[in-house]
């Protein structure tokens, strides 16, 4: 409809015409979209001005709110100042290009914390389109950019914070939730070292608990846990069993589906911690402080039950 | 990364035209994005004549393209924009709709500014896996103990039943595609880590054209290195070069005689760009006999930087806060507000799209109001 507006300029909607008698049928290029109105208008000759002929208007599909968020990454109670990522999992499958305006980043009054919050273009989403990762403003959070020090980084230490789901972001079917959901946050100190298994509690599996219990050096960035450790076997390949991550994602738990054998756990050093610091490398690296520098290149740490740490 | 079938373009993503040496009879070939599928689709597409237009030009654009494809205005977004290098016809990658019915359609705006659907499904396609495939040996499984993920499957272990899900992978998405010493080379983000790599594909794709990932790193101002994900970039210096726009604000050179390999490379920034604020596409021109690049941006003017200055610019290394610092090779604001996604039709015009009284509009820019 708002076609119209165009005058002389008319763009028609894309699809074939088929005469018969005198009966024209139109088939459109593409399926109509729910909440669209279309006009079917004609005229005798070029010159002529449009009439409108008949109006169609395709009715939004009636759809029952039932997507909830089901969790907000960060688990924990306190993140680093120099936090670098949300994430929200969603019930259902989710659409995308909602999602931008209607998250948000609260200071204690419930006031948004300006520019914090990384422009989602384009929105980062999971395989599966459940969920949904937000980076604050990363040019706020590196030290020596321009913006932060203009601007200074997006969470300090000391505050609280809370993250906003609004109930507008919309499902896979259009849909918009069925509420909105938050969570709240105390800001901790800046976290500048590497990820470090060497530093990890871990509790290998034996005969009276067959589980094997890995206490991180610091929470974890939960989707990167899931993806980077595994227990391997002798050949490297991955060993079958479940894995559990606590709240927080500090303490990651693995039962295998098989007895006890010549394992050991595999850590891929892409794995990140809240700030962005991974088993390779400070998120920002300080050349002139000693150690700044400090960076593993292996893409691979294993760690051995006898305590060994190898370097792949 | 493999050679796949390809199917129906799935999301809207950059777009880039290029007459392949490879090519047969030097027809152009439309790269595409597929960006929620983590491919590269490449399209074969028919001969266009060559023109002596040099001006593109659609006003509301927006209004044309949500008739054209059935929908009202603010079910279509544009998320990319190639042109031809022969016919000077402009390619757009449009997103349809929401939700579901969400589609991807590529619109060609030829040189009459008539709009005409492109039927991707009825060119000769190739595509590119980002993505590796999960190992056929990893049998890692997740616990969702509630069993309500669409994907979890019941699994016992010792004698408990429980519902549980593979392990995840990561998601790559396509921020930018250039073509730069005969290759493509594919610029993008991942949704878990912050990283920065850059891909170089050989084309045609034929199953052993393997990628080259390559690491990017950038030191700022002599004191912090970093990576983050590169935002657009373009061939520099004959194609020797790749001139890169960050998530981050700078501009960093690299030599492409570096990228090979696995491995690690750093480039020189040699500008930052400034606060609150993404490049959206970055262009190179000439003027005057003398070669200027255009960089739009989400917060910022359109910026003009000369290439020359590039070159001659050492790395930024005096940290930000301290007297003198610089913020890197000359730039100058232009006067061409809402300018988002660019093309260059040719070495004296660019395409833009620009946002202006409520509406998108296609516009020309020559060099001389560059």
């Amino acid at each position: 409809m708002e076609a119209l507006r165009l005058g002389s300029e008319l763009v028609p909607t894309a699809g074939s015409w088929q005469h018969t008698a005198d009966i024209a049928c139109f088939t459109p290029r593409f399926s109509p979209v729910g909440g669209t109105a279309y006009a079917v208008i004609t005229r005798g000759d070029a010159g002529e001005s449009w009439r409108e002929l008949a109006r169609v208007d395709v009715p939004r599909a009636a759809a029952t709110r039932a997507t909830v968020v089901r969790s907000i990454d960060p688990g924990g109670e306190e993140v680093p100042a120099n936090l670098l990522r949300f994430s929200v999992s969603f019930s259902a499958e989710m659409g995308e290009g909602s999602a931008s305006g209607h998250v948000h980043l609260r200071d204690s009054s419930g006031a948004d914390v300006p520019g914090a919050l990384f422009s989602m273009t384009p929105e980062f989403w999971d395989r599966e389109r459940r969920r949904l990762t937000i980076l604050l403003e990363p040019g706020r959070i590196k030290r020596g950019l321009r913006p932060n020090l203009l601007a200074g980084p997006p969470l300090v230490e000391g505050s609280t914070v809370t993250l906003v789901v609004d109930p507008e972001v919309r499902d896979s079917s259009g849909t918009e939730l069925t509420e909105g959901a938050h969570r709240t946050y105390r800001v901790g100190p800046a976290l500048r070292t590497r990820v470090d298994p060497a530093r990890w509690d871990v509790r290998w599996p034996n005969p009276g608990n067959e589980q094997l219990v890995v206490r991180f050096d610091r929470p974890l960035d939960r989707a990167l846990v899931r993806r980077c450790l595994s227990l391997v076997d002798e050949c490297g390949h991955p060993v079958a069993g479940r894995s559990t991550l606590d709240r927080d994602a500090s303490v990651w738990t693995f039962a295998p589906a098989s007895r006890l054998s010549n394992w050991r756990l595999q850590i891929d050093t892409r794995l990140e911690d809240l700030a962005g610091n991974s088993v390779r490398r400070v998120f920002d690296r300080d050349l002139q402080r000693a150690g700044g520098d400090d960076r593993v290149d292996a893409s691979s740490i294993v760690l051995n039950p006898d305590g060994r740490v190898e370097r792949r | 990364m493999s050679l796949a079938t390809v199917s129906t373009l799935q999301s809207a993503g950059p777009l880039l035209i290029v007459v392949p040496d490879a090519a047969p009879d030097g027809a152009a070939v439309l790269f595409v994005a597929d960006v929620s599928a983590a491919r590269i689709l490449a399209f074969e597409l028919p001969p266009e004549g060559p023109t002596t237009a040099i001006e593109v030009r659609v006003d509301r654009l927006g209004a044309k393209l949500a008739s054209l494809l059935g929908v009202e205005h603010d079910d279509v977004l544009i998320r990319g924009m190639a042109t031809h290098p022969v016919s000077h016809s402009v390619y757009l990658s449009v997103a349809r709709g929401r939700g579901r019915q969400a589609g991807a359609v590529v619109v060609r705006v030829g040189a009459d500014s008539g709009l005409s659907i492109v039927e991707l499904d009825e060119l000769p396609a190739t595509s590119f896996e980002l993505d590796d495939a999960p190992a056929p040996d990893d049998e890692r499984q997740d616990a969702l103990l509630d069993g309500s993920d669409e994907a979890s499957q019941p699994f016992e272990i010792r004698g408990v039943t429980l519902d549980v899900a593979r392990v995840p992978l990561a998601r790559s998405t396509v921020t930018d595609l250039a073509w730069i010493g005969g290759e493509l080379v594919v610029a993008g983000m991942s949704n878990e880590e912050f990283s920065s790599r850059l891909r170089r594909v050989r084309y045609p794709f034929d199953g052993t054209a393997e990628a080259t990932s390559v690491e990017i790193f950038h030191v700022d101002h002599g004191r912090y290195e970093t990576e983050s994900p590169i935002r657009a970039l373009t061939s520099f210096d004959g194609g020797t070069g790749i001139l890169a726009t960050y998530t981050c604000t700078p501009v960093v050179h690299f030599s492409l005689d570096e990228l090979h390999g696995e491995g690690l490379v750093r480039g020189r920034t040699v500008a930052e760009l400034g606060p609150m604020n993404q490049p959206f596409s970055i262009v190179p021109y000439d003027r005057d006999g003398e070669e200027f690049l255009l960089v739009s941006n989400t917060r910022h003017p359109l910026l003009k930087i000369p290439a020359a200055s590039i070159a001659g610019q050492s790395h930024l290394d005096v940290a930000m806060a301290d007297p003198g610092a610089s913020l890197g090779v000359p730039r100058e604001n232009l006067d061409h507000p809402g300018v988002t996604w660019m093309a260059g039709l040719d070495r004296e015009h660019v395409v833009v799209v620009q946002d202006e009284d409520g509406d998108v509009n296609l516009r020309t820019l020559s060099a001389d109001v560059l």
